[in-house]
C-alpha cells in the first residue's frame, strides 16, 4: 500500500516536471526586475610594476649626503589567466547589479640589479593567489531589447586579497573598474549565451608599495545563463 | 662567594665574549659545557654607574645624560622588554673588575683606533652577565653637542653602539668601507652596530637602524613580538660545502628595511630573526668590509673567497613563523 502511494507520488512529480520546465523556458526577450544571470568563464589579467626601490645604506656624512645604493629592486605582479564568475540581478530592462569573483595565480617577481659589489642581476620569483571580489552596476545598451548581440557597459569597485606563496601572509587592497562588452545569445529567448568583455581595473594596496593605483587591463569570455 | 667566582672569571671573560651565539642574529655569546649561550641580562633593570670623570667638552653629568638617553633608545624599541637604572656616580674606573657595571672615560692612548670598548664578566655556570663595563677612550676629542662638533666624536653615537654591546649584541656587517692608509674608512653603513664609526663631527649614529632594531628584538623580544614577527633560515654553500662566516642580507622591498645575519656553522646555516612579515630579497656576500676579528674570534674560520649573489626566489616571511629552506649557492671568486 505504502509502495503504491510512493509510486503514485513519483508519477505525479514526473508528470509535473514538463509543466515546470515549460514555465521556465517560456521565451522572454527582455530581462525584467528580478531576472538573474550567471556568468562563468575565464579572463586574462595584465601585470604591473608595483614598486621600484633601492636597498640603501646611509652615506658617511663626512663625505657627502644622501644614500649609497647597495642594489636596486623592481617588484612586479605578472599577468595571469583567471577564473571569473559573476551573478547579475536585473533591476530593470536596462540596469543590473553584479557581484563577481576572480581568482588567479600571478607570479610575484623582484628584479635585483645594479649591485654595488657586482652580484649578477637576478629576478627572484614567487607566486601569489589573488582573489578579486567586485560589485558593479551594469547598463545594457539598447535596453535589453531582443536580439542576439547585446552590448553593455559597467563600472564598480572591489576588494583585493593576495595570499603569498606558502599561505602564511595575506595582503589586501582595493580596486575600481570600468568595463564594456557584449553578450551573444544563442537564441532569441536570451537564456544561454556568451559574454565577452574588456575591463580596466585600477588596483591599489596588496603587495604593491608605491602608493599608486596600477592600471591592469583585463579581457575575458564567459558562458552566460539567464533565468 | 659569587663575587669571588666572578672575579676569578674576569680574566677569561674577555676571551669568550666574542664567541658568536649560533641560533640567529650575531649576538655575543659564551660557551658553557659545550653549549653556546647568548649573552643577555636576566636581571632587569640593568643597574649601572658612571665614572665621575670629565673630559674637554664633555662633563661627567653630560656623559651620564648621554648614557641614559642611549639606554632609553634601546629600551624604546617596540616589542622588547628592557630597562636600566642609573645607580650613581662613582670614582671607580670603567675597567675595574668589581661586579659593578661602570661606564666612563678612560685614557688609553695606546689604543689609537679604539673609541670605546665593552667588556663582560660572565658567570660560567649560568651564563648570566655579572658585570659589563664600557670605557670611552679619552685619548680622542669628544663632544656632547646636540648637532655635533667638527673634529670631535659624538659621545651619543658611540654610547649607543657600546650599550648595544652591553645588551649582548655583536657587530653588524651592514656597511661599505674602503681601505685607506692605516685602516678603513666607512663609505656608508646601515647599522649603529657596524664596527667602524662615521667620521668625527657627525651625529648620524644616534638613530637605530632596522638591523639594530631586529638585533635587540631578537635578544629581548617579548613573546607577543615573537608571535608577530618571523624569520628566514637556510644555508650558504659553495661547491656543495657549507660557507662559514658569510654575510646574509634580507631586504624587504615594501618597507625598505635591511636586516642581516651570518652563517655561523660549518654547514653554512643561517637564521635572520625578528623580521616583519612580508616578502624579502635575500643576498649573500663575503665579510670583506671590516676586519673579520671585529665579528668573530680568531679561531672562527671565515670563508671570504666567493662572489656576492642573490637568491633566485622571493622569500615570504610568515607572521610567527620561519621561511626555511633558503639555499644560497655561491661560486668561488
Amino acid at each position: 500500500m505504502i509502495r503504491a502511494c510512493v509510486l503514485a507520488l513519483l508519477c505525479l512529480a514526473w508528470a509535473a516536471t514538463p509543466a515546470v520546465a515549460q514555465r521556465h523556458y517560456i521565451p522572454s526577450d527582455q530581462p525584467t526586475f528580478g531576472t538573474l544571470e550567471v556568468d562563468v568563464g575565464g579572463v586574462w589579467t595584465g601585470g604591473a610594476s608595483v614598486g621600484t626601490v633601492p636597498a640603501d645604506l646611509t652615506n658617511n656624512p663626512g663625505s657627502g649626503s644622501g644614500s649609497f645604493v647597495l642594489f636596486e629592486t623592481q617588484t612586479r605582479v605578472g599577468s595571469a589567466p583567471a577564473f571569473d564568475g559573476a551573478l547579475d540581478l536585473f533591476l530593470s530592462r536596462h540596469l543590473s547589479v553584479e557581484g563577481g569573483v576572480q581568482i588567479s595565480r600571478p607570479a610575484l617577481t623582484v628584479r635585483n640589479a645594479k649591485d654595488a659589489e657586482s652580484a649578477p642581476d637576478v629576478t627572484a620569483r614567487s607566486s601569489l593567489t589573488q582573489y578579486l571580489i567586485t560589485g558593479s552596476l551594469v547598463y545594457q545598451l539598447g535596453g535589453g531589447a531582443a536580439g542576439r548581440l547585446q552590448p553593455f557597459l559597467s563600472g564598480g569597485g572591489g576588494y583585493l586579497r593576495q595570499v603569498l606563496e606558502g599561505g602564511g601572509l595575506i595582503e589586501t587592497g582595493n580596486e575600481v573598474h570600468v568595463a564594456g562588452g557584449v553578450r551573444y545569445w544563442f537564441n532569441r529567448s536570451q537564456r544561454l549565451g556568451l559574454r565577452a568583455d574588456a575591463r580596466v581595473s585600477l588596483q591599489s594596496g596588496g603587495v604593491a608599495f608605491d602608493h599608486k593605483r596600477h592600471t591592469i587591463p583585463e579581457g575575458g569570455a564567459a558562458l552566460a545563463w539567464r533565468f | 662567594m659569587r663575587r669571588g667566582v666572578a672575579a676569578a672569571l674576569a680574566a677569561i671573560a674577555a676571551c669568550v665574549m666574542f664567541a658568536p651565539a649560533l641560533d640567529a642574529y650575531l649576538k655575543l655569546g659564551t660557551t658553557i659545557n659545550g653549549r653556546v649561550l647568548s649573552l643577555h641580562w636576566t636581571q632587569l633593570p640593568i643597574r649601572y654607574f658612571v665614572t665621575d670623570r670629565s673630559v674637554a667638552e664633555v662633563t661627567s653629568q653630560q656623559l651620564q645624560q648621554t648614557i641614559a638617553t642611549a639606554f632609553s633608545t634601546w629600551a624604546a624599541v617596540p616589542g622588547v622588554s628592557l630597562s636600566s637604572q642609573f645607580a650613581g656616580f662613582t670614582q671607580v674606573g670603567p675597567l675595574d673588575n668589581n661586579n659593578l657595571t661602570v661606564l666612563g672615560f678612560e685614557n688609553r692612548p695606546q689604543l689609537d683606533r679604539v673609541l670605546g670598548s665593552t667588556s663582560f664578566t660572565v658567570d660560567v655556570i649560568t651564563g648570566d652577565i655579572v658585570e659589563s663595563d664600557i670605557f670611552f677612550n679619552s685619548a680622542f676629542a669628544w663632544s656632547a653637542a646636540a648637532g655635533g662638533e667638527t673634529g670631535r666624536f659624538d659621545i651619543g653615537s658611540i654610547a649607543l653602539h657600546e650599550i648595544g654591546h652591553l645588551h649582548g649584541m655583536g657587530h653588524s656587517a651592514l656597511g661599505e668601507t674602503q681601505l685607506i692608509a692605516g685602516g678603513r674608512r666607512v663609505i656608508a653603513k646601515e647599522a649603529v652596530m657596524f664596527p667602524i664609526a662615521f667620521a668625527a663631527g657627525t651625529v648620524a649614529d644616534r638613530t637605530l637602524r632596522p638591523d639594530d632594531i631586529a638585533g635587540i628584538e631578537d635578544i629581548y623580544g617579548t613573546s607577543a613580538f615573537r608571535q608577530s614577527s618571523g624569520s628566514i633560515g637556510g644555508h650558504v654553500t659553495k661547491n656543495g660545502s657549507g660557507v662559514q662566516g658569510a654575510h646574509v642580507i634580507a631586504f624587504n622591498p615594501k618597507t625598505g628595511k635591511l636586516v642581516a645575519g651570518f652563517t655561523l656553522s660549518a654547514d653554512g646555516a643561517f637564521t635572520i630573526a625578528a623580521l616583519d612579515p612580508g616578502f624579502y630579497v635575500v643576498r649573500v656576500e663575503p665579510l670583506d668590509d671590516a676586519d673579520v676579528t671585529s665579528f668573530f674570534p680568531g679561531s672562527f674560520n671565515v670563508d671570504l673567497s666567493f662572489q656576492p649573489a642573490f637568491y633566485d626566489k622571493v622569500v615570504v616571511v610568515p607572521r610567527g613563523g620561519t621561511a626555511s629552506g633558503v639555499e644560497l649557492k655561491v661560486v668561488p671568486k
